[in-house]
């Protein structure tokens, strides 16, 4: 029975959940009343009251626009024209519907669940069951190549906001049994699908038992992207490291996956989150492994070299210039001292500005309309630029940093590992302008030691460097050819390690000889 | 939960606390690049009982920079030199300091020119003001001048910005022997060697429209216990440069019987030194192995094809590599200024000897020591053409 007292009037204003224990009725119109009642002002809610032939009074019930509707004509069509002379559900189910996913519901909870969530549900006059037929079908965007992670060499295909869509986009990657697709609902409201996948015999169980119970103990109303789940299951949030990566290709995913680690796809966004995230994996871009391994390793290490331009370069800058002139070469030093001749500023002040110049120009290039975005590009140019040098705010040498260090920080493959870099630069800056290159050491040593302080579901950040295992090292500085890659690294804890036959490289090593 | 609250204010209270005290030292060392004069050189000169020091400080205003062109044609001088007096250097460098609106910063010195005058007078007072401040490098190129440092700190020599430069690039090339502060103040304290420093002076070109000045390396000071007691010039400096060890490639001309010279270049020369006792006493044989290589002869006659004539060039060489290292053994014997160390190589062949009896009286024992030099001088290049391409045909 619906609650008591005054809440009982209004069942409109009830969650989901205040339905999980009222029973559906056998009489249509006391289910109907009883719908339009909870569906009050919802003016995508369908009801449809029809009789079978030969048989009784049937309801169904839907939400337009999120069902397949031509779908739901057929079945309609079969019920109402082509009906035998069974009337129960489950005969129904069985004989008379041309439907591949139907189920039974014997409450509301459960009903009103199927009916937001896109299926269809018919309510037959005298059954207390209801038949929930799985019909979904909403209107989205196709799959198109991911805006953030582009490739020069790679699959251009990118998951978008439906969850099946993305599932099968990684089903056919892995076609493989062992590839499991845990279904979660989170959100109260939302009732967001949640699906964690992983592979069955290489992910680690605990890891995915972890995973699954950090999920179910999300209580919070709405799920509207996958920012929600990462944040309410990392392990650290007061960290400015990421502990999940986000992707939207789906071969990042199944090279993820095979790798043993666990992916959560949330419906309604098209970033998947990938758990565990580790420092080294800041400077794995997918294409490292489609290009020649020479070419992959290079590009890695470049990526190394920039990951600490881009979070040091000004600091070092402001330490150089303010405490360790001595450093700097002479002529070098004589050419920033020329540039610095007229500047007003102190240098770290310089170098505050033009970041923070420089952050704010990138936030407004995200933000704008595409249209505009041409405008902000010049506009940067002269702030950024020519412009600012000759108004005598900031020296031609400043220029040069902080465009390098802006450049240093797009050539990280993860985003969100970026924004951190991006973050960090500006504590190291005020460090270095009250401490010099002590101050440089003090900071980064913090950073270091918070590092190897944080686990992301229980492999540390640095593994495998800190604790080291040198077995794991043939794709962290470097990416070593795939034949030498024989096994799945030993610091995800992953059940089968064997990765290939050993026998692939012994054919490498007589080519060798030749 | 409560209790936890309080706890974490307290920690966070105590961080911010912490972070003040890191604050209150202020940014200590802070000095922009706009507020320091870069001493790009100094010069060191006897001034009657006192010292007059000059420094060479680059102006960036005037170097045309960022913002302007030409690079400091516009007769602005990029530089000014600034001079003071004083009982001590650092004395003088504060005094300096007084009527400087910026910070001298002496961490990019890369030269210390010493007048002649101040440094036979002795330069190890100097070493300490030097070695003393840590911004100074020990890495700084020394030299003495003939006359005054300041002077030469003030040639216009127009090639480089700064005759610090200048200065600089000439001490560390094939013309000089790269001597910095570090090794003399090496040899200065060890018994049994003497410091050696370049000897710098200024040479004019006096073409019309075309003055300018050039600072040359005319040869070496030599200095007995830190006083500079002699100058190596000609085949003397020649001499120190073999037998210091440091070997620079060289020009060396023959001069030729029919009024057609040869000049030659040495390319390498391994001088061994060997230290044996003749009558109780140290006596050196230095062995030179070296390789010449013509590079004009003005004998247009000579064929090479000839070995007796090739022979004669070699013979020749050696001579004249003797003669020079004969000429700098006699004027370091003569100023009893052990420059090459050969106090140190008696040390390393006979340290016990060295220890008990040589070590006390080196300075006796070193004019009187006898050297037999050997030179052989192979003539291994005759560059493009073995004959003179002039030569009439027979």
């Amino acid at each position: 029975m619906p609650g008591k007292g005054k809440r009982e009037e209004k069942l409109d204003q009830q969650t989901i959940a205040h339905y999980k224990e009222v029973l559906i009725e056998p009489s249509i119109n006391q289910n109907k009343r009883m719908l339009e009642e909870i569906f009050r002002d919802c003016s995508d809610a369908v009801f449809r009251e029809f009789t079978m032939e030969n048989g009784p009074d049937a309801l169904i019930c839907y939400v337009d626009g999120i069902v397949l509707s031509t779908a739901v004509d057929e079945v309609l069509k079969s019920l109402m024209v082509l009906q035998g002379n069974a009337f129960d559900i489950g005969t129904i189910a069985k004989n008379t519907l041309p439907v591949v996913q139907t189920s039974t519901a014997e409450q509301y909870g459960e009903l009103l669940t199927a009916v937001l969530s896109g299926d269809s549900v018919l309510l037959v006059e005298g059954s207390t069951l209801a038949l929930v037929l799985g019909l979904r079908g909403t209107e989205g965007r196709t799959v198109s190549e991911p805006e953030t992670e582009t490739v020069v060499r790679g699959p251009r295909e990118g998951f978008n906001e439906h969850l099946r869509t993305n599932t099968s986009l990684i089903r056919t990657k892995i076609k493989s049994p062992r590839l499991k697709m845990k279904s979660f609902v989170v959100g109260t409201e939302t009732k967001t699908d949640v699906v964690v996948s992983y592979l069955a015999g290489i992910a680690d169980p605990e890891l995915v038992q972890e995973i699954e119970d950090r999920i179910k103990r999300i209580c919070i109303d709405g799920v509207l992207e996958s920012g929600y789940i990462e944040e309410l299951i990392q392990d650290e949030a007061y960290s400015p490291f990421p502990q999940i990566q986000n992707t939207e290709r789906p071969d990042t995913v199944a090279a993820a996956l095979l790798e043993g680690r666990v992916a959560i796809i949330v419906n309604g966004t098209p970033f998947v989150l990938l758990a565990p995230f580790g420092f080294w994996q800041w400077l794995q871009a997918s294409e490292d492994y489609y290009e020649r391994f020479m070419a992959g390793s290079l590009l890695r290490i470049l990526r190394f070299i920039f990951l600490f331009i881009a979070l040091l370069t000004p600091a070092l800058y402001i330490a150089a210039t303010t405490y360790h002139p001595e450093m700097i070469p002479t002529s070098l030093l004589l050419s920033i001292a020329a540039s610095r001749e007229a500047i007003p500023f102190p240098a770290v002040v310089e170098a505050l500005i033009m970041e923070v110049a420089f952050e704010g120009l990138r936030e407004a290039g995200i933000r704008l309309p595409r249209t505009v975005g041409q405008a902000v590009s010049i506009l940067g140019a002269l702030v950024v630029g020519q412009a600012a040098v000759q108004a005598g705010i900031v020296s031609a040498a400043m220029v040069i940093v902080v465009s390098l260090t802006g450049i240093a920080s797009f050539t990280l493959p993860r985003y969100n590992a970026a924004i951190s870099i991006r973050m960090l630069r500006f504590p190291l800056m005020l460090l270095a302008s009250v401490f010099g290159l002590l101050g440089i050491v003090i900071g980064v040593m913090a950073f270091m030691g918070h590092m190897a302080k944080l686990r992301s579901f229980g492999v540390p950040y640095l593994a495998p460097v800190a604790p080291i295992s040198f077995s794991d090292w043939k794709d962290i500085f470097i990416r070593a050819p795939w034949q030498k890659m024989n096994r799945r690294p030993s610091f995800m804890n992953v059940q089968d390690q064997q990765r290939q036959q050993d026998a692939s490289s012994i054919a490498v090593d007589k080519g060798d000889e030749a | 939960m409560k209790n936890m609250k309080s706890c974490m204010c307290r920690f966070l209270l105590s961080a911010l606390v912490l972070l003040f005290v890191i604050l209150l030292s202020g940014c200590w060392d802070r000095r922009e690049v706009n507020d320091v004069a870069l001493v790009l050189a100094s010069g060191i000169d006897k001034e009657g009982d006192g010292i007059r020091i000059s420094v060479l400080i680059p102006l960036p205003g005037n170097m045309g920079g960022a913002t302007g062109g030409g690079g400091g044609s516009g007769g602005k001088k990029p530089f000014v030199i600034k001079e003071e007096t004083g009982s001590s250097i650092r004395e003088a460098v504060a005094k300096l300091q007084r009527g400087l609106p910026r910070k001298l910063f002496l961490g990019h010195r890369r030269v210390l020119l010493i007048g002649e005058e101040y440094a036979r007078s002795g330069v190890d007072q100097m070493i300490d003001a030097v070695t003393r401040m840590p911004e100074n490098r020990l890495t700084v190129f020394v030299a003495v001048t003939k006359g005054k440092a300041i002077d030469v700190l003030n040639a216009n020599t127009r090639l480089e910005r700064f005759s610090a430069e200048a200065i600089r690039e000439i001490l560390q090339s094939d013309s000089s022997l790269r001597v910095t502060l570090k090794d003399v103040a090496g040899q200065a304290i060890t018994t049994g060697s003497d410091a050696y420093l370049p000897y710098v002076q200024l040479k004019e070109t006096s073409l019309a429209r075309q003055q300018a000045e050039d600072i040359t390396v005319s040869g070496y000071a030599l200095t007995h216990n830190s006083k500079m007691t002699a100058i190596a010039k000609g085949g003397a400096s020649v001499g120190i440069r073999l037998l210091s060890g440091k070997f620079k490639p060289y020009i060396l001309t023959l001069k030729g019987k029919n009024g057609g010279n040869t000049t030659l270049g040495i390319t390498s020369a391994i001088v061994r030194i060997k230290p044996i006792i003749k009558n109780g006493k140290p006596s050196f044989q230095i062995n030179v192995h070296s390789k010449s290589s013509i590079e004009e002869d003005m004998n247009i006659q000579r064929n090479y094809d000839d070995i007796g004539q090739r022979i004669e060039i070699e013979q020749l060489v050696e001579k004249s590599m003797k003669q020079d290292i004969m000429k700098a053994l006699k004027l370091m014997q003569e100023s009893n200024s052990d420059v090459i160390g050969f106090g140190q190589i008696a040390n390393r062949a006979f340290p016990g000897l060295w220890q008990r009896t040589w070590k006390h009286k080196w300075d006796e024992l070193f004019p009187n020591c006898s050297f037999a030099v050997s030179v052989d001088n192979k003539l291994h290049r005759i560059g493009m053409t073995k004959e003179n391409l002039a030569k009439k045909e027979q």
